[in-house]
């Protein structure tokens, strides 16, 4: 073998001119694969972990309350990261996602603008310190300026601002209220690529406060982990967060007061879809009075054992107060009596019985502390026959693995009444599959492209073989003469073209990262849709050393495979008649 | 003393009747059960709009559509007429389901309730008929009195009053209203943002009386926040005459775009 390789070496440099070209067409071949390769990668790079994860995180949980409003809150936070960290390993941080469409007024003119929270950390620190413009970072995280903002060079010349200047902004609340901002302009910076200029940061007690988030309330939780080689790891995470996100039934434990009389009572929600209602109608019978309307707001039907202990009958006006989880405070509604049922499916307790309209609109918004361990609760477990009648704590969406079904199961949602809130978790990769197949598209042009240009190659490849063994055929009968096996020839001119195939191709490598560098120093100014490909205004490659060793790996089998079957019909010579071979 | 006696007694007949004039005020909880009721449509109705919308920077656009409604099913149905890019698409409200529709794909597809129509100011929530009292409950003085005055706006005698949202789902948190005091009929309304700031002026300028019901047949929006921008909406062509079920259905719409 190592005489093999030696005078493949020597045979190589034998013919320096023709190896030379063949040569540089082979390295030229593989710097443009591995150019194109990067190039590919830089821009799902650029698209994933500097635009998606900031816009999804990579994974997240979202909510989603009265499906055709879009009120995306979540209301128990620390319940949800609880739940996350006890659940998902690798966690690198989870934090709060709060955004809003705005429309900002600026001294120049007006611009729409995404107003988003930012968390004071070390990444704040990094990122805002690196691309600092104008301004100072402390001014931003001190009280000393009104509502204060930090937003692009770009955004800030559109709106004619410089730090110290007040914008004027106008947003949606979560409630879907109309609200208005001065924000303080405390400091510029640079953006990278153009959807980051759409954005602009606000400190999160300062959008909370404008949004109407109480501090237990957030918009969505985003997820990012402290390692992501591949798709999978997020997506079997988000499966298992989703399937431990399983709801119970919402309950409320309070006190009913009538006429200066109070008793302990659980309040429930009731669902009279097409599912639940016959298993309502089945296992609940109305002692007087009826179910109040889906309309209704006010109405609620109460068990048989609360009546008789308040001496309840329709029509009656009641109270209704629980303690709140959250404040400390106590939550006090008044509704009328329209029934008195019974039910073989709930035990003898005191149970106020409402449809999900009147149930959620106070569940919600005052969320009920904790009734697990009250005596007199009653909270319904899986075995119950009403379970599915139960409005239940959230109703949990689907896992879906592409945008397109996750856009399906969105609408699909948002058709129905419910109420209640939705929640959904998601990865990056669902949220933005297209970009993945973007990837493998551009990959795949950049591979076929490749390959049509080895092909090409190929075939010079092949003829400088022949010609070579041409030229060569009196030498191969003087090798196989004196006692070279035929495998030995053959290896022989196939060592060589492999060899020759790689010293270009490493040589190709090295030019490409020389091209990626040079071509990485050009300035590219525009605004156009063509920005999506840059960073920094620069054309941006990210070689990974997969594609290039798989790139290398290729071209060295196909020229090997090239090379295979005129080296072969080279060492079937017989020596006689190579000897006696004469141009 | 006789004197001090005679400025006691005038100074007492000032202030009863200044009484007698806050008396004369009717509670703004009887106006705004008495606007509803004057304005409450139940049945049917159609009616052609048309938008002026005109934009800072990006100057007047003209919009026209055909508004049906029926309350009894909770359904309405909007045809754009004008501008032509938008010509022939439509919303359907049936329910609790929102579709919108457009005419090059045709193809329906679910929208949220607070998606603009047509690209306009207008959202699909503004379409849906909902009572003042359900909204908005008066703003309380001192000691717990509804705060009214009257005042003139322009050559015209009215009330001015302030109303607070009671529920969340409003677009307004606060609004003022100006309500012409011999009709009860609103004339100017200021919306103001959560957080203090005035952001529209309406004006009601027109208004028709069908059926013994009152519409505003025009409607003058000034936004406050970015001045400049101004949208008219002019109502025309109502009726109040049974409507056919088929309306609304996206059959029709997709018929009617045809």
């Amino acid at each position: 073998m190592k005489l093999i390789l030696s005078l493949s070496l020597r045979n190589l440099l034998r013919q320096k001119r023709r190896n030379f070209f063949l040569g540089s067409a082979i390295c030229f071949g593989m710097m443009i694969l591995v150019m194109a390769n990067a190039f590919s990668y830089g821009i799902s790079d650029t698209l994933f972990n500097r635009m998606i994860v900031y816009m999804a995180g990579h994974m997240n949980i979202t909510a989603m309350e009265e499906s055709n409003k879009q009120k995306r809150v979540i209301r128990d936070r620390d319940r949800f990261i609880k739940l996350i960290n006890k659940n998902v390993d690798g966690i690198d941080k989870v934090y709060e996602a709060i955004g809003v469409f705005s429309r900002v007024i600026g001294n120049a003119k007006g611009d729409n603008a995404i107003i988003v929270n930012t968390i004071i950390d070390n990444e704040f620190y990094e990122y805002f310190g690196q691309n600092l413009v104008a301004g100072n970072i402390k001014d931003f995280i001190g009280d000393k300026l009104e509502n204060p903002v930090i937003l692009y060079s770009s955004k800030a010349k559109s709106l004619g601002v410089k730090c110290g200047d007040v914008i004027k902004a106008r947003m949606q609340t979560v409630s879907g209220q109309q609200q208005s901002a001065r924000l303080t302009v405390a400091a510029i910076i640079r953006s990278s690529n153009m959807f980051e200029e759409m954005v602009m940061f606000l400190k999160q007690k300062d959008i909370k406060t404008l949004l109407g988030y109480r501090d237990h309330e957030t918009g969505a939780l985003y997820i990012t982990f402290k390692k992501l080689n591949n798709p999978s790891v997020a997506i079997s995470a988000a499966d298992k967060l989703h399937s431990v996100l399983a709801p119970g039934t919402a309950v409320i434990y309070g006190e009913v007061i009538y006429k200066k009389k109070t008793t302990a009572a659980t309040a429930l929600g009731y669902s009279r879809s097409k599912d639940a209602a016959p298993v309502m109608d089945k296992h609940l019978s109305m002692l007087s009075g009826a179910i109040p309307e889906e309309k209704s707001e006010k109405g609620i039907v109460v068990s048989k054992s609360l009546a008789s202990s308040l001496g309840l009958k329709k029509g009656d006006a009641i109270s209704y107060r629980y303690k709140n989880k959250f404040g400390g405070v106590v939550t006090e509604n008044s509704y009328t009596v329209t029934g008195v049922f019974s039910s073989d499916a709930m035990p003898e307790k005191n149970i106020l019985f409402m449809n999900e309209k009147t149930f959620y609109k106070t569940y919600l918004d005052n969320l009920p502390d904790d009734p697990r361990g009250k005596m007199d609760a009653y909270i319904p477990d899986k075995k119950s026959a009403l379970y599915k009648v139960f409005a239940p704590e959230w109703k949990l969406l689907p896992r879906t693995p592409t945008h397109e079904e996750m856009q399906k199961k969105l609408s699909k949602m948002t058709k129905t009444k419910w109420k209640g809130p939705w929640f959904d978790v998601n990865t990056m990769y669902e949220t933005a599959d297209q970009i993945l197949q973007l990837e493998s598209a551009l990959n795949l042009v950049a591979v076929i492209a490749g390959l049509i240009l080895f092909f090409i190659i190929l075939i010079g490849v092949l003829n400088t073989l022949r010609m070579t063994i041409r030229e060569r055929t009196r030498e191969i009968g003087t090798v196989r003469a004196i006692g070279m096996q035929r495998s030995d020839v053959k290896y022989l001119f196939i060592t060589e073209i492999v060899l020759l195939t790689a010293f270009a191709c490493l040589a190709g490598i090295i030019m490409a990262f020389i091209m990626m560098w040079l071509v990485g120093l050009i300035t590219i100014n525009t605004d156009s849709i063509l920005s999506i490909l840059l960073v920094n205004r620069r054309l941006f490659f990210y070689p990974t050393a997969f594609s290039i060793i798989r790139s290398f790996m290729v071209i060295i089998i196909m020229a090997g495979l090239t090379a295979y079957f005129p080296a072969k019909k080279a060492s079937n010579f017989s020596a006689v008649r190579a000897l006696g071979h004469f141009e | 003393m006789r004197r001090i006696i005679c400025i006691l007694l005038a100074v007492l007949a000032v202030l009863a009747v200044s009484g007698q004039a806050v008396q004369a005020a009717p509670k703004v909880s009887d106006i705004m059960k008495k606007m509803d009721d004057m304005m409450e449509q139940f049945g049917d109705i159609s009616v052609k709009a048309t938008i002026v919308q005109n934009k800072t920077r990006q100057g007047v656009k003209n919009y026209a559509f055909l508004y049906f409604r029926r309350d009894v099913t909770d359904e309405f149905l909007i045809v754009a007429l004008e501008p032509d890019t938008e010509k022939g698409n439509g919303y359907l409200r049936a329910g609790e389901n929102f579709w919108m529709y457009r005419q090059n794909t045709r193809t329906f597809q679910h929208i949220s309730r607070d998606e603009s129509i047509m690209g306009t100011d207008a959202k699909g929530g503004d379409f849906e008929k909902r009572k003042l009292v359900d909204l908005y409950r008066p703003l309380m003085g001192a000691g717990g009195v509804e705060t009214i005055v009257e005042e003139m706006l322009g050559k015209k005698p009215v009330y001015k009053f302030t109303l607070l949202a009671k529920v969340n789902d409003v677009t307004y948190p606060k609004q003022v209203y100006w309500v012409q005091k011999d009709n009860f009929l609103m004339l100017k309304v200021q919306s103001y943002s959560l957080s203090g700031t005035l952001m529209q002026t309406a004006y009601y300028p027109k208004w028709t009386q069908i059926d013994g019901k009152y519409i505003p047949i025009q409607h003058i929006y000034i936004d406050e926040f970015e001045k400049g921008n101004k949208s008219i909406v002019d109502l025309s062509g109502i009726s109040t005459q049974k409507l056919d079920p088929k309306i609304f259905t996206k059959a029709y719409l997709e018929n009617l775009s045809r």
